[in-house]
């Protein structure tokens, strides 16, 4: 039997309830979740085998109802509040319709009656109309026949994509909807009961008019808009479409009648139309705006003051003024990963909610926006030069909301910001020769220093207020760098010069009795030896209990250590080449995370980020006086390449930032999510960044005018951690105690997965593996779980070492080798099957056999050494011209000579895999063809069973599945079950065997989103599939569609799990 | 993708581009034909979407070789001389959009799920038809009604599903309309979630219904087609577009009919084949499910949709036969183009390669 335990996918229904509580259909759930504390208070299957896809709660009523639709059917529940939190739902009889429900809304209460209709618009343009009583009776009370609900008014045979009901009074209904062909009809409906009872409707078509070139996806009526509103509209109306317009549409006049025969809603024309007839009928267009990228699903909501808030499915969304009669883009947020957004709503409190097909749930507030400041400009003018020649240069913070900065005329000033207000500003200096025209500046918490073209060093102590020079180099300075060490207040301070300069270090301590302010003072410079070219970018000092060192990064990529003994008296320092990391980019920044588990060595983690776009971590070690650094985490960022720093945040949350457009970013890695997004106009400007709470302090430059920016909170809460944009291709789950799962998807990227069913937050990701240029065909761990192997288009194969436990970074990933053919040509590498070579004491040494299945038909080996990270071309062969799907290998046991291909052709084939000669693709082919399916074989399971035999289970795109029984010597019969599924089977994984009856379990899964259990039995004692028996012993609807891998999962206390991914994840308990 | 990237990926579109055809899709028809024959001894014709109606004119090709008593006659311009529509053979074809003509074949811009449809495709059917009188039934019958209608793809699974099973509803109700008895049916479907449900009504009308892919048809997509043979109405069934079947109107299942019985069989291909028959659980109420048979067209040997393949050397990507005549996202390419956008870098002729991915 198969059980639910939990599924991620996308959110396709939202509604607020109150200021606390938030309902979200994803699939066939609809679960409630606590908006403050993101948590999970309720989850209840509504439909069988039917995701929802509206939603609306009533609050007013007590206990609350909620309509749940989807498809054609439609639900009421009523929920309460039951003890430790929880929400308690309970479903009421289900309803059906014979179309599909676009929307639906809830009357208010009529005064006579007291109960509230509900409307429903389908597809077909009909209208239901119906008690909300017999929606909320009890299941057993209501017969089969009145749980169909007939229309009211019935529809037209043309089809709509979106519609949008609204009751203007309790006997009231307008509605607005859009047909495929981009004419949108408005049409209102007078409810009236006769004498018996029942309800008969009037209609009456308002307008009926070519609103857009292409199908029309999203239209949406106001409410009544307040009277001062500019222009007097009363109501309008928004529709979006194909076309990529959003337009707005003065509904305020709707006395107006059609000229069209109602009952002939559609018969202006058939088919898409470049006459635009009955203008007559066309309400006045307001405002038409294109402000999207791509296709516009929907338009969501009007709010106050007639501010829509269209919601953009590609990346943006706009919030957009329509009072002026022209759409104004206010707010651009990016939220989702992904396409698309399937689902809003808005509170009566101002918030807004947004479902994506990542299965993210984000809410942010819709009018205040507090959590940010707007930018504020800071007028050059306050640098008190009237002839406005003095402008803002270089600065840095030197607390939390204090720069210290330079000016072009040669000031030294203190700024205080301000949220949103002009900053104060102190002169330190009013004019410095050396800082004119040209000046750095660098900081550390409390002092800053600023130098420029005469090589003076000025010091500023921010508790003191006061200024010194602390140095002089005697020449133009083009870099400082400040970090503090230790405890007592001591500074090292790098200043280095242009030229073959070699940079100097400065250690600066507090200074002695006589310096009451104990202002740091000067102890000791010493140069740093650098070799010609070496242009120094980042700089970071490693303390430990015996001796200190210094890392200096490159421009090009490179990082040196030098050894400080603080005992000798050495004024040149000569380098050690430590590491090259990040290419032959700059490295941007250094930070060192100490390690105190062992006093005797020291060692410890050495973060740094790079203008290739990534964030690097080296495991830095102190063996036997050599430094020695290895590389255990180094993983793209979602937005650069210019990545510029990093720090570690409250919780040791490691947030890093850089640019990605005309953007600066900061983004919290452990979290995987945003932190900031400020436009600024792109990297190349000075800029600062000082990060604070859940966001902080952002300064720039940007033509000559500083600006600044602060944000106190984040933009917007993620109730859950989203998955991929786009649909999984591929699942592998490691053979590990602790399960890391493994999915690569078509939005080009590879993520890592815990899942847990105690901390309720099911999925979370990892880490996000970049570096994929298309989308992801197979992936698989190797037997210990250190290595991961992924391939893709482009002949892209790719080896990832995986490091579990890395303090700081969770999961330290590195992409330790690609295949040398990566990026060659266009073929893709379908699947691959990777063969273990560990000598046991060597593990280092240990090399793989990889096989990889090509598009083109081809098959190859490659040797790779793990040591060396090298690939050798073992052998190649040809298939015949159908596509390869999968290889595999069919036997268990490790020294198999048997390599298995499947392909499009629908055949499995038997290679011999051992070739001492390297091999051409023309001289080797398989040796054993056997035919099991009509087309291509898209998924691929094997048990090796005693009598050395293997099944090789395989799903087919003609629905059916095959078990084939292999021998070791080749030879192939099949049992196969045609109708297996309704559609292309996609996934299949073995889950448990029993060795006493010979009998297994596995799950097969298809296009269908039908998810079944099947149960084997077999009598070794029969020749050929004689001894096979087969059983659907379970077939169960999973919301995940376009499924593309099954894989066995351990559930928590050793319960057997299958895993389903595709459109999302699902998991569930075999029993 | 460029050309000459998609002509290694794709076959079917280099070879629709050599052989002359509009687009890949014709291959489509042409391989369940080879399993079907669709064609043999059929002279009446409704095809919905304008790139089969290429197809269908090569197909007359073929009939008439069949017939050498056809009196071939003038055909001056273009196509093969010999490629003169048969008297007897009419061939109706639909679509949105405007089709650029094609000898022998009456082309309507018009929509199939509309009702007044139908008296335009009686009209063109039947010059004497009368559309003042109310019957909707066609004098003069069809043999064969093909559809290869697909909606725009929202990427929202439920909603596409659902807009191409209305497509095929629509095809159908037409088809009921028109379609003589014992005529087949031939559509695009998506094979998806519920596709047994459309499976199991329609086996109410017609004795046969098949599930065919053509290898031109790619394994990774959804798509596949329907086959239907002798159309067998249900008694009193009468065909009315005022009260189409799909939206709302079902027809009636017996849902203790026998569907498929379980069995286990050994294959002329020494495959053991085990039908385990349908399982009731499945069924939701009154809906009936039932999976059809699975049938791959097209012979092995022919092309791989899926694989990737070498271009002879020296190969030039020609341009496809006929692009897209308007696109409705057409306007918007041109304003972002005017704005110097990011789409103003996609060249409009860029689209003509979507006419060859049908």
């Amino acid at each position: 039997m198969l059980e639910h335990v939990h599924h991620q996918v996308p959110v396709t229904a939202l509604a607020f309830s109150g200021n606390d509580l938030i309902f979200a259909g994803e699939g066939n759930l609809l679960n409630a979740y606590d908006i403050e504390t993101s948590q999970h208070r309720a989850s209840l299957q509504v439909f069988r085998r039917q995701a929802i896809h509206g939603l609306i709660v009533d609050d007013t009523e007590s206990p609350s109802i909620i309509i749940v639709w989807g498809g054609c059917l439609v639900r009421s529940l009523t929920w309460s509040l039951s003890g430790n939190d929880r929400v308690k739902l309970k479903p009421g009889p289900l309803f059906r319709t014979a179309d599909w429900i676009l929307d639906a809304s809830l009357s208010a209460v009529a005064k006579e009656g007291g109960r509230k209709l509900l409307a429903l618009v389908t597809a077909h343009n009909s209208l239901i109309v119906t008690d909300s009583v017999p929606l909320a009776s009890r299941a057993d009370s209501i017969s089969d026949q009145d749980r169909l609900l007939v229309p009211l008014v019935p529809g037209s045979n043309c089809l709509l994509y979106c519609a949008h009901v609204t009751w203007r009074s309790p006997s009231h209904c307008l509605i607005a909807c859009g047909t495929v062909f981009g004419n949108v009809i408005v049409w209102s409906v007078t409810l009236s009961y006769t004498e018996t009872g029942s309800l008969v409707a009037g209609t009456h078509i308002h307008y009926s008019f070519p609103a857009h070139d292409g199908s029309v996806f999203g239209v949406q009526i106001s409410s009544m808009l307040p009277k001062e509103m500019p222009g007097g509209h009363q109501r309008v109306l928004a529709t979006c479409s194909d076309d990529r317009t959003i337009r707005v549409w003065d509904l305020s006049n709707l006395a107006t009648s059609s000229p069209v025969d109602p009952s002939k809603q559609c018969s202006r024309t058939t088919g898409y139309s470049t006459i635009i007839g009955t203008e007559q009928c066309a309400p006045r267009c307001l405002a038409k705006t294109m402000g999207h990228m791509s296709r516009i699903w929907h338009i969501v909501s009007f709010g106050e003051d007639a501010s829509t808030i269209s919601w953009h499915l590609e990346h943006l969304s706009t919030l957009s003024d329509a009072s002026t009669h022209f759409l104004q883009q206010f707010h651009f947020a990016n939220m989702h990963a992904g396409k698309h957004i399937w689902s809003t709503a808005i509170s009566s409190s101002g918030r807004i909610a947004t479902g994506g097909s990542d299965g993210t749930i984000a809410i942010r507030s819709l009018s205040s926006r507090t959590e940010i400041s707007l930018p504020l400009k800071i007028s050059s003018l306050l640098l008190g030069s009237f002839n406005n020649a003095d402008t803002f240069k270089a600065y840095s913070f030197i607390a939390a909301s204090t720069l210290l900065a330079t000016t072009t005329q040669g000031k030294l000033i203190a700024l205080e910001l301000l949220a949103s207000q002009i900053p104060w500003i102190s002169e330190l200096a009013s004019s410095l020769p050396g800082l004119c025209g040209y000046s750095v500046v660098t900081s550390v918490p409390g002092a800053g220093w600023a130098a420029g073209l005469d090589g003076k060093v000025y010091m500023y102590v921010h508790e003191h207020r006061r200024l010194t020079q602390v140095f002089d180099a005697r020449r133009k300075i083009t870099g400082l760098f400040a970090q503090r060490t230790g405890r007592n207040g001591a500074i090292n301070l790098l200043v280095t010069g242009v030229g073959d300069i070699d940079p100097t270090m400065l250690l600066l301590t507090p200074g002695m009795a006589e310096n009451i302010n104990l202002m740091p003072v000067l102890q000791k410079a010493v140069r740093l030896a650098v070799i010609q070219g070496f242009v120094v970018t980042s700089f970071v000092v490693i303390t430990t209990e015996k001796c200190y060192q210094v890392v200096l990064g490159s421009r090009k990529g490179d990082a040196v250590l030098y050894d400080i003994d603080t005992a000798v008296d050495q004024s040149v320092i000569q380098a050690h080449p430590l590491l090259q990391a990040h290419g032959k980019e700059a490295i941007t920044s250094l930070h060192w995370v100490g390690s105190n588990e062992s006093p005797a060595n020291s060692s410890g983690l050495l973060h740094s980020t790079g203008r290739d776009g990534t964030h690097a971590v080296h495991h830095i070690q102190l063996a036997k006086g050599e430094w020695h650094a290895e590389l255990v985490h180094s993983l793209a960022l979602p937005f650069g390449p210019n990545i510029e720093g990093l720090t570690i945040h409250t919780d040791n949350h490691i947030w890093i930032w850089g640019f990605r457009g005309k953007d600066f970013v900061a983004y919290d890695i452990n979290a995987q999510r945003e932190i900031i997004a400020i436009e600024c106009g792109g990297a190349h400007r000075n800029w600062a960044f000082q990060p604070e709470g859940e966001g902080g302090w952002f300064v720039w430059t940007g033509k000559a005018e500083l600006y600044q920016q602060q944000q106190t909170q984040l933009s917007h809460k993620l109730l859950n951690s989203g998955g991929h944009g786009r649909e999984i291709k591929a699942l592998a789950i490691s053979s590990t105690e602790y399960q890391i799962i493994a999915t690569g998807a078509e939005d080009t990227n590879i993520k890592l997965w815990a899942f847990s069913t105690r901390a309720q937050d099911g999925f979370r990701c990892l880490q996000t593996l970049r570096k994929h240029n298309t989308g992801i065909q197979h992936l698989q761990w190797s037997r210990d779980g250190r290595y991961l192997f992924s391939s893709g288009g482009f002949e892209e194969f790719f080896v990832w070492r995986v490091r579990p436990g890395l303090p700081g970074v969770g999961h330290g990933v590195v992409c330790e080798s690609t295949n040398p053919n990566s990026g060659s040509s266009d073929l893709r590498i379908m699947g691959f099957e990777v063969r273990e070579d560990y000598s046991p004491n060597e593990a280092e040494r240990a090399s793989f056999e990889v096989y990889t299945a090509y598009s083109d038909s081809t098959l190859k080996c490659w040797s790779y050494e793990v040591g060396g990270r090298t690939w050798s071309l073992q052998w190649q062969g040809d298939y015949l011209t159908a596509c390869l799907t999968d290889v595999f290998s069919p036997f268990t046991t490790t020294n198999e000579q048997w390599l298995a291909t499947a392909a499009t052709d629908g055949h499995l084939a038997l290679w011999s895999s051992k070739h001492t000669v390297p091999k051409a693709a023309d001289e080797l082919r398989y040796t054993h063809r056997h035919k099991i399916h009509q087309n291509a074989i898209l998924s691929v399971a094997t048990i090796s069973l005693p009598h050395d035999f293997t099944l090789v289970i395989t799903g087919g795109d003609d629905n059916a599945i095959g078990i084939t029984r292999l021998t070791t010597a080749g030879h192939m019969h099949t049992l196969l079950i045609p109708r297996a599924h309704a559609a292309a089977v996609t996934g299949l994984a073995v889950l448990k065997s029993s060795s006493s009856d010979g009998s297994f379990t596995f799950a097969s899964a298809g296009i269908d989103q039908r998810v079944k259990l099947w149960r084997v039995t077999v009598d070794a004692g029969f020749s050929d599939v004689y001894g096979i028996e087969v059983e659907c012993v379970k077939s169960t609807f999973t919301a995940v569609a376009d499924v593309a891998s099954v894989a066995s999962y351990k559930l928590a206390d050793g319960k057997a799990g299958v895993l389903v991914a595709g459109v999302g994840m699902d998991v569930w308990e075999v029993k | 993708m460029g050309k000459s990237s998609k002509d290694k990926r794709d076959a079917y579109y280099r070879l629709a581009k050599e052989q002359g055809w509009r687009a890949r899709s014709a291959f489509k028809l042409l391989q369940l034909d080879e399993e079907f024959n669709l064609f043999e001894g059929v002279t009446r014709v409704r095809v919905g979407r304008a790139a089969w109606e290429d197809k269908r004119y090569k197909e007359k090709l073929r009939l008439r070789q069949a017939d050498p008593a056809e009196n071939s006659s003038a055909l001056e311009d273009e196509g093969p001389p010999e490629a003169t529509p048969r008297k007897d053979v009419k061939i109706v074809a639909i679509d949105l959009q405007p089709m650029s003509p094609l000898e022998g074949i009456n082309c309507l811009k018009a929509d199939i799920t509309h009702p007044s449809t139908i008296p335009l495709l009686l009209k063109a059917l039947d010059p004497d038809y009368n559309s003042t009188s109310s019957s909707t039934e066609a004098s003069h019958p069809v043999d064969l009604v093909l559809s290869d209608g697909a909606p725009d793809v929202t990427g929202l699974h439920d909603l596409d599903i659902y807009v191409q099973s209305q497509l095929l509803w629509a095809a159908l109700n037409l088809a009921l309309c028109v379609l003589k008895p014992g005529g087949s049916f031939l559509a695009k479907i998506f094979r998806g979630k519920d596709v047994d449900l459309l499976y199991a009504q329609l086996k109410i009308v017609f004795e046969h219904v098949t599930v065919a892919k053509p290898r031109s048809s790619r394994a990774s997509s959804v798509e596949a087609f329907i086959v239907c043979t002798n159309f067998r109405p249900p008694k009193g069934f009468k065909a009315s577009l005022d009260d189409p079947l799909g939206a709302g109107r079902k027809l009636p299942t017996d849902a203790k009919a026998p569907r498929t019985q379980p069995s286990r069989r050994l294959r002329d291909d020494g495959i053991t084949e085990l039908e385990l028959g349908s399982d009731p659980e499945e069924d939701d109420g009154e809906d009936i499910r039932w999976i059809a048979p699975f049938l791959a067209c097209g012979d092995l040997s022919s092309f791989d949709a899926d694989a990737s393949h070498k271009l002879p050397d020296g190969h030039i990507s020609l341009d496809p036969i006929q692009p897209p005549t308007a696109p409705p996202y057409r306007r918007a390419l041109e304003e972002r183009k005017k704005m110097g956008g990011a789409y103003g870098k996609t060249k409009l002729g860029a689209l003509s390669e979507r006419s060859a991915d049908g």
